[in-house]
């Protein structure tokens, strides 16, 4: 589960939630604020994260209030999904400052190289 | 309700029923504030996303439910059954053979070395009870690599007599077969529970009688000829074998019969095409060959299409019958 990487929508859905429990729509308001509007995700695509994360225990239902006739399920973070997502932030930090590295090994030859 | 929630509820049937009672109110919440005021039919990227993630969370459950019903765990089952069967094969033949030396001094030397002739017999005979008792003890490594050594001297048993006896050749083909099938059932076992767990405690006892009735059995034929029987050697072990099936939990149960009978049809059809065969006393071509090689692979498939089709059936009508009782509730 850990071992493979996280597809992005599943890292923002936990990302939301490792604030403070939030319900779907929340979620859905925080991932687009975090990502500066470029991911707005759809109930069919974070309904498939949220009962795949539940199966899996990363996630579990905090509480439920009906607001206007409509239900509000708000979800928290478990243990295992604050570890989950630290297993995954770690593998994200390490691949991206292999990239930084890399790119600014980069910059002088790209520099010294006739235009 | 507006005519947007009812849309988005029909869109919802995509799900499966349980997700649906798990999440329909609150994805309808979720829709419903995402929509903006004066919307009247659901957004398009919306209904494309949610029959995809709908029809995915059908075929995810379809899938899983493939996975937990239990294949891995009659594989397992099934594989060790088979194993049986070749060690009985092969310890027949060893007795057979030994008998024969007793009585009639040693007619079964080959190339000047004497007893060699039991070599084959005694080899499948020791390779396939080491697989049952490595079974039998949960080692699902070691089951598998002894299950692979058991087709390779199958294999090297049949060439062994393509010369000799081209007939005692033939008659191989079925097992060098089963063996293959071994292999792959408890490959398909891998990540499945290894045959004990399935079977329980009263399942590996009767795995284990089957076994020692086989062998006690062909030990006393060896004893007192004239109360061989197959009875004794054949059928009560397969009966315990039977017994031991019905003995599993459900869902591996009816498994365990149809991948049972996949492997039990390679035998049955290939004795039944040889007692025929015998009868005329055909030479052997490369054409006659070639149809008992094609007849024998081809048993196994068509019995296990017949038992996932009967199965299909059984459990279909099962669901229907669940269906009505929910119904009247």
């Amino acid at each position: 589960m850990t071992d493979s990487p996280m597809r992005e929508p599943t890292f923002l859905v936990l990302t939301a939630l490792a604030e403070e429990p939030r319900h779907g729509y929340a979620v859905i308001e925080d991932v687009a604020a975090m990502t500066g509007g470029r991911v707005r995700l759809r109930a069919g695509t974070l309904y498939a994260a949220l009962d795949r994360l539940r199966a899996e225990g990363l996630i579990e239902v905090d509480r439920e209030e009906v607001v206007q006739s409509r239900l509000r399920r708000y979800y928290r973070l478990t243990g295992a999904g604050e570890q989950a997502l630290a297993t995954e932030t770690a593998r994200l930090r390490a691949q991206a400052t292999i990239a930084e590295r890399r790119l600014s090994a980069r910059r002088p030859q790209l520099g010294g190289s006739p235009a | 309700m507006t005519a947007l929630e009812m849309r988005y509820r029909s869109l919802l049937r995509v799900y499966p029923v349980g997700h649906r009672a798990a999440y329909e109110e609150e994805m309808v919440a979720v829709l419903m504030s995402g929509a903006e005021p004066g919307r009247r039919f659901p957004a398009a990227a919306d209904a494309v996303d949610l029959v995809r993630a709908g029809l995915s969370a059908r075929l995810g459950r379809a899938f899983s439910s493939q996975r937990g019903t239990g294949w891995r765990d009659a594989a397992s089952v099934a594989a060790l059954f088979a194993a049986l069967a070749l060690a009985g094969a092969g310890f027949s033949r060893l007795v057979e053979g030994l008998g024969r030396m007793w009585r009639h001094g040693d007619l079964l030397e080959a190339h000047g070395v004497p007893g060699l002739l039991l070599a084959d017999p005694a080899a499948r005979s020791a390779i396939w009870l080491l697989v049952v008792v490595a079974a039998l003890l949960g080692l699902r490594r070691v089951t598998s690599g002894l299950a692979v050594a058991g087709v390779l001297v199958q294999a090297g048993a049949l060439a062994f007599w393509v010369d000799l006896a081209p007939w005692q050749s033939m008659r191989m083909i079925w097992m060098l077969v089963a063996a293959v099938l071994v292999v792959v059932l408890f490959r398909a076992a891998s990540t499945g529970r290894p045959a004990r767990a399935v079977l329980g405690g009263r399942g590996v006892v009767l795995v284990s009688a089957a076994a020692l009735v086989m062998i006690g059995a062909n030990v006393l034929s060896l004893a007192a000829p004239m109360l061989s029987s197959s009875v004794l050697t054949f059928q009560v072990p397969g009966l315990l074998l039977v017994a031991a099936a019905l003995a599993a939990p459900s869902p591996a149960r009816e498994r365990i019969v149809v991948l049972g009978a996949t492997v039990f049809a390679v035998q049955f059809v290939f004795i039944t095409m040889w007692q025929s065969q015998m009868m005329f006393r055909t030479e052997i071509t490369p054409a006659l060959v070639s149809a008992v090689v094609t007849i024998t692979l081809l048993s196994p498939v068509v019995a296990f299409a017949l038992g996932l089709a009967g199965l299909r059936a059984r459990e279909r009508f099962a669901l229907r019958r669940a269906g009505h009782v929910r119904a009247h509730e």
